[in-house]
């Protein structure tokens, strides 16, 4: 029932948008539905998390510890771009880049997006599942479009025709391991149509078919996660989006898309008796993502792009950790927290400098610091974050990766150790560009002045240096590894 | 007299033939009225394997996909193509020998991978790997939604021959789902027809590393 009263929440959210006469109202009722939304599901989650056993939910929807634990990532990541695109959005409607009926229609989608990516990690029924993770892109794709220039509607074309082709490969997956338990366990399609059913029933389906099935699934929801080579969409969509959007779409969609292959991961894990073979399947993917990212970032020359490669980085990261085991499970937890938290603080500083200088390419922004000073700070302590110095979250996630790769595939652990080192330079000598590098103009504008979405970014910056403390302690270990443990035990 | 089972090879063939042939059609109305016949001959493959598995439920399933693949959105993207005044002629990327080549390597590939899994339908692996080759070999905006849902009917029928008895609400879902797809990417296509004046996905390229 719960997740049925959060959807309806979200879809009148979503309607306030065309309710609302001006646009002020527009976003102030979006600022008030997503916040109060938004503070409420991780009040939920929290208290899921802290309180001891989770209810699962019946019917179509489930909830165990890793559910709450993504729905309360949602939820942070949609208060803090809720709050973001109140600014953005006014600032650009503003300067007449965006019209009236535009902002009704980038914040209606903005609430119906985020129902579909809670729809999409509480579900259990696979066709809710199939449906809400084609629903993230629909709700999406007007979003990348929303400039009307040649290539935000090039980029919208490219990421609604992958990844359409993606969820459909993940469609056959899905009905392959429904065929799988309907021979094996007698399960009729209806019954069969269940992840817990799958999971109930694993020993019993043919491992053949369930090893095409898991490959179709992860071909096809890998194409939304954005691991290489299936990320051909992943840079174009995440770029020519409106800042706060990228920032949903980097840091927690991908997260959504991984989420949903981790509980097929579990199925067919049960199923084949053992993890070996998932597991190789997420070490090649991972590393192969890693190495691809870093060559793409060495020569960037837009800085939305170099966050999006970023973004490969980090899931191939989360992806190398899960292919090592339990205890790179446990890791990839705390890196999406972390990628959670610094990734849209990044992007709402990119957003930042492209209001200021309407440009995304690195060679026409210089001298940030100076002109920007409270952006630039806070972009340069994100950056650092996002590349694991300490005390990032980051840092402590990939610190573990490290140390449990080094013992189980050395050479592997180093490749991507040498690929982090080449992002962290390569990141590092673009943006120190951006930020000090010498503009020929003088700063005669005012100077800057303390905003929401500054305010944003010091929140998401406290919060993910205090996630990286906080995960070295005991109690924070049996949390997370109680997470971990519901991907791989129950569903 | 014709058996069941007959009607069912009868339009198993007729939605593998109409898919084949939309492939070399040079037209877009023709595309799209044999993209239309072939989700016909599924709605009537839907109604003949339900029927010799003996359950009623396939009726309404059938119902849903001529309501949705063979009226609504063929007749949405003719509508955004005329509305686009885009141009009906249709670009081939490769010449037709070397489509039809193209073909045949998939239909084998289908063949093959079909004889390994005697659970895996041939007919849906044919009509996803061409749905696939329709998408990479033509590059223009409606053919690749064309071949995007020829894809979908290969995983719809997947769905009906070897799977069977989707529950109607799920089914119902799916249907609007790709219904929507397909309007987004009718509406999407119209900003990219009115932006470039043209089509042809090959000028889409300022996004390039």
């Amino acid at each position: 029932m719960a997740p049925l009263l959060l959807f309806a929440a979200l879809l009148a959210a979503a309607a306030s948008a065309y309710i609302a006469r001006s646009e002020r109202q527009v976003r102030v009722l979006s600022f008030t539905f997503g916040s109060l939304i938004g503070l409420g599901v991780l009040a939920c989650a929290l208290s899921a998390l802290l309180g001891g056993p989770v209810a699962p939910v019946a019917g179509w929807w489930h909830a165990d510890a890793f559910t709450w634990f993504m729905a309360g990532l949602i939820a942070f990541v949609y208060v803090s771009a809720t709050i973001a695109s109140v600014r953005y959005v006014g600032a650009e409607h503003h300067e007449g880049i965006l019209s009236l009926s535009q902002v009704r229609l980038y914040f209606g989608l903005l609430h119906l997006f985020v129902l579909t990516m809670f729809a999409a990690t509480f579900a259990d029924n696979l066709g809710a599942l199939w449906m809400s993770l084609e629903g993230t892109t629909l709700a999406t794709t007007m979003l990348v479009a929303m400039y009307r220039k040649d290539a935000s509607v090039e980029a919208a074309w490219k990421y609604i025709i992958l990844c359409s082709i993606g969820i459909t490969l993940g469609l056959l997956g899905m009905l392959m391991f429904v065929h799988a338990a309907a021979v094996g366990a007698g399960l009729s399609p209806g019954e069969a149509l269940s992840l817990s059913a799958l999971r109930a029933h694993a020993s019993a389906l043919d491992a053949t078919l369930v090893r095409w099935a898991f490959i179709f699934v992860f071909i096809g929801l890998g194409t939304k996660v954005g691991f290489v080579p299936m990320h051909a969409w992943l840079p174009d969509a995440h770029s020519k989006t409106p800042s706060p959007i990228s920032a949903m779409l980097s840091g927690i969609l991908l997260n959504v898309a991984l989420g949903a292959v981790l509980r097929f991961k579990g199925v067919a894990d049960a199923s084949l008796g053992g993890t070996t073979w998932t597991n190789g399947i997420f070490l090649v993917f991972g590393l192969v993502s890693i190495v691809a990212a870093a060559l793409f970032l060495l020569q960037q020359r837009n800085y939305k792009r170099m966050l999006a490669y970023s973004s490969v980085e980090h899931m191939g990261i989360m992806a190398f950790s899960i292919g090592l085991g339990p205890v790179g499970l446990l890791t990839s937890v705390i890196h999406m927290i972390g990628h959670a938290f610094v990734k849209p603080m990044l992007f709402f500083g990119a957003g930042e400098v492209l209001l200021a200088y309407k440009t995304t390419h690195i060679e026409n922004v210089r001298g940030v610091m100076r002109r920007l000073p409270i952006t630039g700070s806070l972009f340069l302590a994100g950056l650092l974050l996002i590349l694991a110095v300490p005390p990032s979250a980051l840092f402590t996630s990939e610190f573990l990766m490290i140390g449990v790769g080094m013992r189980f595939h050395p050479g592997l652990t180093l490749l991507a150790l040498v690929s982090l080192s080449v992002i962290a330079l390569g990141m590092l000598r673009s943006v120190t560009s951006m930020l000090y590098g010498a503009n020929g103009e003088k700063a005669a504008e005012a100077p800057e002045r303390w905003n929401l979405t500054h305010g944003v970014m010091l929140v998401q910056l406290i919060a993910a240096v205090g996630i990286g403390v906080w995960a070295a302690s005991p109690g924070a270990f049996r949390l997370l590894s109680e997470i971990a443990q519901s991907l791989i035990t129950t569903l | 007299m014709i058996s069941l089972a007959h009607w069912n090879q009868l339009f198993t063939a007729g939605l593998l033939l109409f898919s084949l042939m939309l492939i070399g059609k040079p037209r877009l109305p023709a595309i799209i009225r044999h993209f239309a016949l072939s989700s016909l001959c599924l709605a009537g493959l839907t109604v003949t394997a339900s029927l010799l598995r003996g359950e009623a439920q396939g009726l309404y399933s059938a119902l849903g996909t001529f309501a949705f693949k063979v009226v609504f959105i063929p007749a949405v993207l003719a509508y955004a193509a005329k509305r686009a005044h885009a141009s009906m002629q249709v670009k081939f990327y490769l010449r037709p020998a070397m489509t039809y080549f193209a073909v045949a390597a998939a239909l084998l590939a289908a063949y093959l991978v079909a004889g390994r899994f005697a659970t895996v339908p041939f007919v849906s692996i044919a009509l996803v790997l061409l749905g696939l080759s329709l998408m990479i070999m033509r590059k223009d905006l409606y053919s690749q939604i064309i071949g995007f849902m020829v894809m979908e009917n290969g995983v719809a029928a997947y769905g009906v021959i070897a799977v069977g008895g989707i529950p109607l609400l799920v089914e119902i879902g799916i249907f609007l789902t790709v219904t929507a797809g397909a309007l987004v990417m009718a509406v999407l296509s119209r900003h990219v027809q009115e932006l470039y004046a043209t089509g042809d996905t090959e000028r889409l390229t300022e996004l390039t590393e």
